[in-house]
């Protein structure tokens, strides 16, 4: 009797934990080819909250995740002509220079302040943009 | 030149974790008047060359578990396909609106765990 309710606790658990996968792939999905971006602030805190996973693999994790979202988002911006490539490779490559001195950074500055100041300016980028 | 600075700041906040993604976006959109979808379709194909370097090395020091990462990696590229669609289709002003409005969403929650993992727990 015991084992048998433990048995249908476990599958009920296992059924919400997919509930959940659906849930985050779906929305995040969604948003990624939406706005093209975000798929990481979304995913990451899904990952650490929902899955219990550590900051380090849940970044990993949400990086692989997001990399198909990406390509199949850029079937239809392609189809659509909204690739500009020379303003991508400016861009990309002004991204990897800045990318290896962030990564070095991270070791040093706190991200307390560092939050407050991204907060910051994406209220202010959202004040503008909606003035715009 | 200025293109370059941009895709170098977000460069420096993908590089520290944060949502590089969007400060590029913003900073093209904003700052350098880049058409929106334009600008998100810059974001994609910036995030492609690092992430690609990035998986190899995390799949090499096994960070990634599987069970969890391959069904969202599948459910998200619907998800994302359907998205996608819509971003072309949609009025522009009205992708740049709800952009904003994501914007301010990430704000708010990113405040929220800001004070739950430096103030509550100080």
């Amino acid at each position: 009797m015991h084992k048998q309710l433990k048995t249908r606790n476990t599958k009920f658990m296992k059924n919400k934990e997919k509930v959940k996968i659906i849930f985050v792939g779906i929305i995040t999905g969604l948003l990624c080819g939406l706005f093209a971006s975000g798929g990481g602030l979304i995913l990451v805190p899904a990952y650490v909250y929902i899955f219990k996973q550590n900051e380090k693999k849940a970044r990993a994790m949400s990086v692989f995740c997001i990399l198909p979202m990406v390509l199949a988002s850029l079937f239809f911006y392609n189809k659509a002509n909204y690739i500009d490539w020379k303003l991508g490779i400016i861009c990309g490559v002004g991204g990897i220079i800045g990318g290896v001195i962030g990564a070095n950074l991270m070791k040093k500055i706190n991200d307390k302040y560092l939050i407050l100041i991204f907060i910051v300016f994406l209220i202010y980028a959202s004040v503008s943009i909606l003035k715009m | 030149m200025i293109e370059g600075i941009a895709g170098v700041v977000s460069g420096i906040i993908s590089g520290m974790g944060m949502g590089g993604g969007t400060i590029l976006i913003t900073i093209l959109v904003c700052f350098l008047s880049v058409d929106q979808k334009v600008a998100q379709a810059v974001n994609l194909v910036f995030f492609i060359p690092t992430s690609i370097v990035a998986t190899i090395v995390n799949i090499k020091n096994k960070q990634i578990v599987w069970k969890l990462a391959i069904p969202i990696a599948i459910l998200g590229s619907i998800g994302a396909f359907l998205g996608a669609f819509i971003a072309t289709k949609i009025d522009v002003k009205m992708l740049r609106k709800m952009f904003a409005i994501f914007l301010l969403v990430i704000a708010i929650f990113e405040s929220y765990s800001w004070y739950k993992k430096y103030i509550k727990k100080a």
